[in-house]
């Protein structure tokens, strides 16, 4: 009863408190439902198929990287085995190469590949008008191309555009081609008319190099259990493979569309963690704020005989309360918005096309439980001292703090400090993605411990602040000194979200400011070239491109230590003018004993992958291939020069390493350095990224090409253009999150504070005040209370932002300069400063009883 | 040592601050308080009147003497047995401040039942109010009653328990004359109609005399005690005192 009526008395001072915990059970709900929805999707093409093989994929799932593919004879094994398991009426191996429909010069975005035209019924597609591709030169269009059978039609390859005739639509998206294999099933066939390997290799202008095979889709008959055949399907593919059914052939979405879901995954959960965090410290400071407020309140109802376990038990309930109420808000408005905030997030590009949101119930559940465990959490803390009231109080005028700061909070404040140094030092030892981590957790820390730490802070601060001030004759200074000082945790609970918004609006600028200056300091110094070109409308460049482009470039691939992905970059030896050699010599990296043909000695690959890098005295398995590698990859590697290491090529092949230098650091392609035209011919897919050139670049030499120059300067400021928006997005929506709860909870506080000190202002009204002077003292001492809220907020976010660069140096041997974003602070403190004032003289504007020194009790 | 009293005080000493700064509220103060008496305790500011009220109440501990409330030493109890013992045998009625915003008369009345977890019986209650002439004002928040009809729900809430003792912290001091001879009509009924043993701080005269018996209070010592007198006899006394202190 008593925390119900006291809800329905203090309702306009707890409405902020409500307002806070309704948005942040409705960004939880979002959050929660997206997070629960972005689960990877089985994609069309192979919805048909209930059994799907892929080879092992790498142990780490970040890495996003394709699993190593199946050299091709193994593939044609294990199919034909797969073939002969009962209730399996067909076996199907994926072929696919990188292929782009060209329209009027431009490539058409959205199908990135061309497949094998037998692998279209693992998708359950049928031609809807002509003929399937059969020969070199033919392609099957999706029907939502608009293209009929017979259209002379261009597709970008990786060696360049191809002309290519239209000789059918089938029922779907898609791009198909010929079988580089005659029939689904059985051994390698006749190669004839094979027109992925001729497509692939036109460039290699060698058989057998049509790639691995990434995937093996299985049609069983009518009659067969699908369950059942999976389990006898698990036993023939044995450690070869994986077998996938139902939903978990979603593991064979795009490589892109997982890392596209893992960007989402981050952006969703900084932003709950952020909204929850911020939502216990907004509930911690009302309550804290309110139970002062209610002093002699609580000390009557001790007086009257409630005992502390009744008093404590009465703020827990009131929030528990406001909890609920919130979650009931928040919970359908979180509902409502998830539909719309997942159509934004697949525009912006936080998550792929295929997202859709699963309204799973317990989201809701959780969503509404951790809201009342947020208010529960904030207002512990005042509970306690709530219970600690003693029945004095009802007796006392409390306009002095007792004890400003307890033992227990500056014990609490010191332990905040000393684990934000403590993440801070990790920072500057964290790695690439953690660093960000590592740095808004020190923040986080700081932010707690300079509100706990505020009271004691703030009035020294103040003092510090005004004493240019102090001289004069009025009386501003002297009551804003006097307050602030007197009460210390009053102005410590208005100060503390202006802490917190300055501190992560700062912060999270500077953060991204500093990261984009290295990365920019990095490009510019790394190359000195005069233009860039990058790819536009496409993934990468094609060696088409990358020939008109006429410059430094590396192309891109990736070679397989068993199942684990290594980056690796092909060069020609031009690059070796920008290469340091440390030890060995380039001289005979290109020498590759491969020739122009890739072919593999052995005749039956290793059902097994080849075993871990061996010492170098191993036979060489496949051909041997010169690299390079990276001093920084050497030494995690354990490799040298003259070392011998059997892998895995892109296409699934064994081939030996055999290192012939290690390279200095600095920005290299990737670790190992290979000659290009070997990976030209083992990966027939494989796109350059970028191509640096001395000379300016024309862009008519890149028409039709899917090539875009830019002067170096720009390339410098725009950085990865695609990776750059969503970081800036990322940040706009984290700032706007932390600083709107924030700027919530500033007005909250500012208008409680107004309310609750209608008694101080009537006095000073009665004392000679004029309504203006009362209003310019509240409006003073609000802003100095958000002067010193926002100079405590930059000390946290230079802290931050100083470990995160001091991170940054280290880990890349560069002094990277701090950024600190003046604007952002400027128009942060500017907002704070304008919402607090207006919300902290209003009241007395509006309200006759505090402005009026006749209104009586 | 056995007494009547409902209330006994036994050379009571307090002292506040140390060192230099000491301060002694209470010199050893010894008085007894008997069931249906209604006695008024007068003085300076800073005579000590109020923490006198305040230790007899066990809301500051003594720094020696003994205390003793129906029987109960107060001195041998822990913070929780001086609560339980405050809700049960003890009632407040203080200047300002007294009930609770957010609840009506009635629940305010009621409120010591239920922090004490009994049922409150809807005629106790509305008993209650009616004993102070408010039986139809149950339904009003305090913010919709006067300054004296405040202070006669706080009455009402102080008899809910039927304590042992009533304490009054200047009941009327907030109060004009009018309301105030209400508010000390209310509290000499109980005294006369339930044997309600009353203690009442006080610097007023005129409330004083509504009392059986005043004790003046000067630098934490008794220095005198008037019994049934007029207002313009107690302040007499009372100015006469000042001279000779």
């Amino acid at each position: 009863m008593i925390a119900l009526a006291s809800l329905r008395e203090r309702r306009r001072s707890l409405l902020g408190t409500l307002i806070t915990l309704a948005v942040a059970v409705a960004v939880l709900t979002i959050c929660g439902l997206l997070l629960v929805s972005a689960r990877p999707v089985t994609p069309d093409r192979y919805a048909a198929s209930p059994v799907l093989i892929r080879p092992v994929p790498p142990s780490d799932p970040e890495a996003f990287t394709e699993p190593r593919p199946w050299p091709k004879e193994q593939a044609a094994a294990l199919t034909a085995r797969l073939a002969a398991v009962p209730g399996v009426s067909a076996a199907v191996p994926v072929h696919r190469f990188y292929a782009q429909l060209l329209r009027d010069g431009a490539p058409v975005t959205g199908e990135h590949e061309a497949y094998s035209w037998s692998s279209a019924v693992l998708g359950g597609y049928r031609l809807a008008a002509g003929r399937a591709p059969a020969a070199a030169g033919d392609v099957a269009l999706g029907e939502d191309l608009g293209l009929p059978p017979g259209a002379r039609v261009e597709l970008l390859t990786a060696a360049g555009p191809q002309p290519f005739t239209v000789t059918g639509t089938v029922d779907g998206s898609g791009i198909w081609v010929g079988d580089p294999v005659s029939g689904t099933v059985g051994g390698p066939g006749s190669r004839a008319g094979d027109a992925v390997t001729a497509v692939s290799s036109a460039r290699v202008g060698s058989g057998g190099a049509g790639g691995g095979v990434p995937v093996i889709g299985l049609l069983i008959g009518a009659d067969a259990d699908p369950a059942a055949v999976a389990v006898a399907v698990t036993g023939v593919v044995g450690a070869e493979g994986v077998v996938l059914t139902g939903d978990a052939r979603g593991a064979l979405e795009p490589v892109g569309d997982a890392r596209t879901r893992w960007i989402g995954l981050q952006v969703l959960s900084a932003l709950a963690a952020l909204g929850t965090f911020v939502s216990v410290f907004i509930v911690a400071s009302t309550f804290a704020f309110a139970t002062r407020q209610r002093h002699r309140e609580l000390g009557l109802l001790r007086l009257l005989g409630a005992v502390p376990r009744q008093v404590r038990g009465w703020v827990l309930g009131e929030v528990l309360l406001l909890g609920l109420l919130g979650g009931a808000i928040g919970v359908p408005a979180g509902l409502l918005a998830a539909g719309p905030v997942a159509g934004w997030l697949v525009r912006t590009g936080f998550e792929p096309a295929s997202f859709t949101v699963l309204y799973q119930p317990v989201v809701p559940v959780a969503a509404l439980a951790a809201g009342v465990l947020v208010a529960l959490v904030g207002a512990w803390s005042a509970a306690r001292r709530a219970a600690r009231v003693g029945p004095l109080a009802a007796l006392r005028e409390a306009a002095v703090d007792d004890r400003p700061v307890s033992r227990v909070r500056l014990l609490a404040g010191a332990v905040a400090l000393v684990g934000a140094v403590a993440v801070g030092v990790a920072a500057t030892r964290a790695s690439g993605a953690d660093l960000g981590s590592y740095a808004l957790y020190a923040a986080m820390l700081l932010v707690v411990a300079g509100s706990l730490l505020a009271p004691l802070l703030l009035p020294r601060a103040v003092r510090l602040l005004s004493a240019p001030f102090a001289g004069g004759r009025g009386a501003t200074v002297l009551l804003v000194r006097q307050h602030v000082a007197t009460a210390a945790r009053r102005s410590a609970s208005a100060a503390a979200p202006v802490l917190l918004c300055v501190a992560f609006t700062v912060l999270i600028g500077g953060m991204v400011q500093t990261t984009t200056a290295y990365y920019g300091l990095n490009r510019v110094t790394a190359v000195d070239a005069a233009a860039v070109v990058v790819p536009d409308g496409t993934p990468g460049l094609s060696d088409a491109a990358v020939a008109a482009a006429g410059g430094l470039s590396a192309l891109p691939t990736t070679l397989y230590e068993g199942a684990e992905p290594l980056p690796a970059a092909g060069v020609t030896p031009a690059e070796h003018t920008v290469l340091t050699v440390v030890e060995g010599d380039l001289a005979t990296l290109h020498r590759s004993p491969m020739g122009g043909s890739p072919e593999t000695t052995s005749a039956a690959p290793p059902a097994v992958p080849v075993g871990p890098a061996g010492s170098g005295r191993t036979p060489p398995a496949g051909p041997l291939v010169p690299v390079a590698v990276a001093q920084g990859f050497a030494a995690s590697a354990g490799w040298a020069v003259g070392g011998r290491h059997p892998v895995s090529g892109p296409d699934g092949q064994p081939i030996t390493l055999e290192v012939v230098a290690v390279l200095a650091g600095g920005p290299l392609p990737a670790g190992i350095l290979l000659d290009r035209a070997v990976v030209r011919a083992m990966d027939p897919s494989a796109l350059t990224s970028v191509v640096y050139s001395d000379r300016p670049v024309p862009a008519a030499v890149l028409a039709g090409l899917g090539g875009r120059p830019l002067s170096a300067a720009a390339y410098a400021g725009s950085g990865q253009e695609e990776d750059d928006r969503l970081v800036w997005v990322f940040t706009a929506l984290l700032i706007g999150v932390s600083a709107g709860f924030a700027l919530l909870a500033v007005v909250n506080t500012m208008l409680m504070s107004t309310t609750g000190r209608a008694g101080d202002l009537r006095v000073l009204r009665l004392s000679g005040a004029t309504r203006r002077q009362v209003l310019g003292l509240l409006a003073a001492e609000t802003a100095a209370v958000v002067a010193t809220g926002a100079a405590l907020g930059l000390a946290v976010a230079v802290a931050a932002l100083a470990a995160l660069a001091r991170g940054l140096s280290v880990q890349l041997g560069v002094a990277v300069p701090m950024v600190i974003p003046w604007g952002t602070l400027a128009a942060t403190v500017g907002v704070c400063l304008v919402l607090a004032v207006a919300a902290a003289t209003l009241p007395a504007l509006g309200s006759r009883r505090a402005a009026s020194p006749s209104a009586g009790v | 040592m056995t007494s009547t009293a409902t209330v006994r005080l036994h050379a009571v000493r307090k002292t506040y601050g140390t060192g230099a700064n000491t301060v002694t509220a209470l010199g050893g103060v010894s008085a007894e308080f008997t069931r249906g008496s209604f006695t008024a305790v007068m003085g300076a500011s800073g005579s000590g009147k109020s923490t006198l009220l305040q230790c007899a109440a066990g809301l500051d501990a003594v720094d020696s003497g003994q205390i003793t409330i129906d029987g109960t030493d107060l001195a041998g109890l822990s913070e929780h047995a001086r609560t339980l013992l405050r809700r049960d045998r003890i009632g407040f009625v203080f200047q300002a401040y007294n009930l609770v915003g957010a609840l009506t008369a009635a629940q305010n009345t009621a409120l010591p039942l239920r922090l004490a977890r009994r049922a409150p019986q809807a005629a106790a209650v509305v008993q209650a109010l009616a004993e102070v002439g408010l039986a139809e004002r149950a339904g009003h928040y305090p913010a919709q009653l006067s300054g004296g009809e405040q202070q006669r729900v706080a009455i009402a809430r102080a008899l809910i328990t039927r304590p042992a003792v009533l304490f009054a912290d200047e009941p009327t001091g907030a109060l004009d004359s009018t309301s105030s001879a209400v508010v000390l009509a209310a509290l000499r009924r109980l005294v006369d109609a339930h044997l309600q043993t009353v203690v009442m701080v006080t610097h007023d005269p005129v409330a004083a005399a509504a009392a059986d018996r005043v004790l003046v209070l000067a630098d934490g010592r008794l220095v005198d005690e008037i019994t049934g007198a007029d207002p313009a006899r107690i302040a007499a006394r009372l100015a006469r005192g000042a001279v000779a202190a």
